[in-house]
């Protein structure tokens, strides 16, 4: 008897359970969390320093130097995932701090079209 | 022939060879010779440590100071990896947010060291005794530093107090990245914080759900530097997660006064509204958050899907003014 009636609460408070995750969960969907707030923030930066760095002149030159339309770039900057958005500002920041030298602007060249290649975004290298 | 291969090869080689940085020690062994005064936390416990558990003995230590009763062997079924010998960073700070206390990596110098240790927090330290390709990884407690002997102090290994020269205990710092962290209790700011890292310090602890500590957390930091928006949204939303609607309400309208379009604060703002049954106000607020978003496409996506819920909850009730 007493199992019975266990068993019987048991499933009555289940059923409550799942009636009401789904209104929960809705309850405080419209709500943007700080992580998702966080990341938001982050890709725009990342997405603005990279650019930033390509709209350096002697940059724009040199990409155009090695058949690649700047704007082109700048696009598919746009429309990489966060994952890469961070792939390539890691190696950005690796370079010289400051300063728009030769070594700098080849390493920027360099890290674009790698970066952009590997993700099969350009095709730039298959043309050698 | 230059093929694709060869190509991408050099230009790797190029890569590594401008991203190797010159070493900054001796400008942190000059900056040690403006620390004149000595500082030893002697009340820091120290637990003598097992092998290749250095993670847990490190960690017991810097929760007990900041107010936590764990001792290592508890700490070890929860971080210690056997397979890794060793625990990783990522598993030290998400045990440290299990005992309500948010982790907060100090600046990787030895004058932001030296300023915790002043503030009275002793810092858990990883350091490469080996070689940067072959490391051998330890986990420490930075206690203290003589400045005439320039020796620092740890809580390490078997040893209580391990007397370290400066700049060999720099090197072992620099090649574990300076990784340092302070254990602090929710409410409590380090020695000398970077509004943006201690905010996002703080969000890490409410994204496991700890929404009180964040909150805490939060209310530091918005006194602390009040024009921080990331700290009142995440202020608002930690109330929000508890149910207080009024507090997440004014944290959020704060937020609006200093930034008026920000579109994630006007997109949950208007969701606490309609939780209040304020349906017009919210559909008003929620069209301003649109409107704020327009030349933020991620955040656009999101306040539209908001926009679709709001739609199809719209219940005909009126407002009852709370």
């Amino acid at each position: 008897m007493f199992t019975y009636l266990s068993k019987r609460i048991c499933v009555v408070a289940i059923s409550i359970c799942l009636v009401s995750l789904p209104l929960m969960q809705s309850a405080n969907a419209a709500v943007i969390s700080t992580e998702t707030a966080i990341e938001i923030t982050d890709r725009q930066d990342r997405i603005d320093h990279i650019n930033l760095m390509l709209s350096a002149d002697s940059v724009q030159d040199t990409l155009v130097r090695f058949g690649v339309d700047p704007a082109h770039a700048s696009a598919r900057v746009d429309a990489l995932t966060d994952t890469e958005l961070l792939t390539m500002e890691e190696q950005l920041e690796q370079l010289p701090a400051g300063g728009t030298g030769v070594v700098e602007v080849v390493g920027i060249v360099a890290i674009v079209l790698i970066v952009l290649e590997l993700l099969n975004v350009t095709n730039f290298f298959s043309e050698f | 022939m230059l093929n694709k291969v060869h190509l991408r090869w050099i230009l790797a080689g190029l890569l590594v060879y401008l991203s190797g940085c010159a070493s900054n020690i001796r400008t942190m062994v000059d900056e040690l010779d403006q620390e004149m005064t000595a500082v030893e936390l002697t009340e820091t416990p120290f637990y003598s440590q097992v092998t290749d558990q250095c993670g847990p003995s490190a960690l017991a230590a810097t929760l007990n100071v900041s107010g936590v009763n764990v001792e290592p062997e508890t700490l070890k079924s929860q971080i210690y990896i056997p397979g890794r010998e060793g625990s990783l960073q990522i598993e030290l700070l998400a045990a440290t947010r299990a005992y309500q206390r948010i982790p907060y990596r100090i600046d990787p110098d030895v004058t932001a060291l030296l300023a915790e240790l002043r503030g009275g927090r002793p810092v858990l330290v990883l350091q490469n005794l080996g070689r940067k390709f072959a490391p051998i990884w330890h986990y420490a407690v930075v206690v203290g530093y003589l400045p005439d002997r320039k020796q620092f102090i740890l809580r390490s290994g078997d040893q209580q107090r391990h007397l370290v020269k400066a700049p060999q205990f720099i090197r072992t710092w620099q090649k574990a990245e300076y990784w340092g962290v302070v254990t602090l209790p929710p409410g409590e700011l380090p020695a000398s914080p970077d509004a943006d890292k201690y905010v996002r310090s703080v969000a890490a602890i409410e994204s496991v759900g700890d929404t009180i500590s964040a909150a805490a957390g939060y209310e530091a930091a918005t006194s602390r530097w009040p024009r921080n928006s990331l700290a009142w949204l995440g202020l608002g939303n930690s109330y929000y997660a508890q149910g207080d609607l009024d507090s997440a309400e004014r944290s959020y309208s704060q937020l609006l006064t200093i930034e008026p379009n920000h579109a994630v604060a006007l997109n949950n703002l208007s969701q606490v509204q309609a939780d209040q049954g304020c349906f017009e106000e919210a559909a008003a607020t929620l069209d301003t958050a649109l409107v704020a978003a327009e030349s933020h496409p991620a955040t656009y996506v999101l306040i539209q899907k908001s926009r679709q819920e709001f739609d199809r909850q719209r219940s005909p009730a009126e407002c009852d003014g709370s």
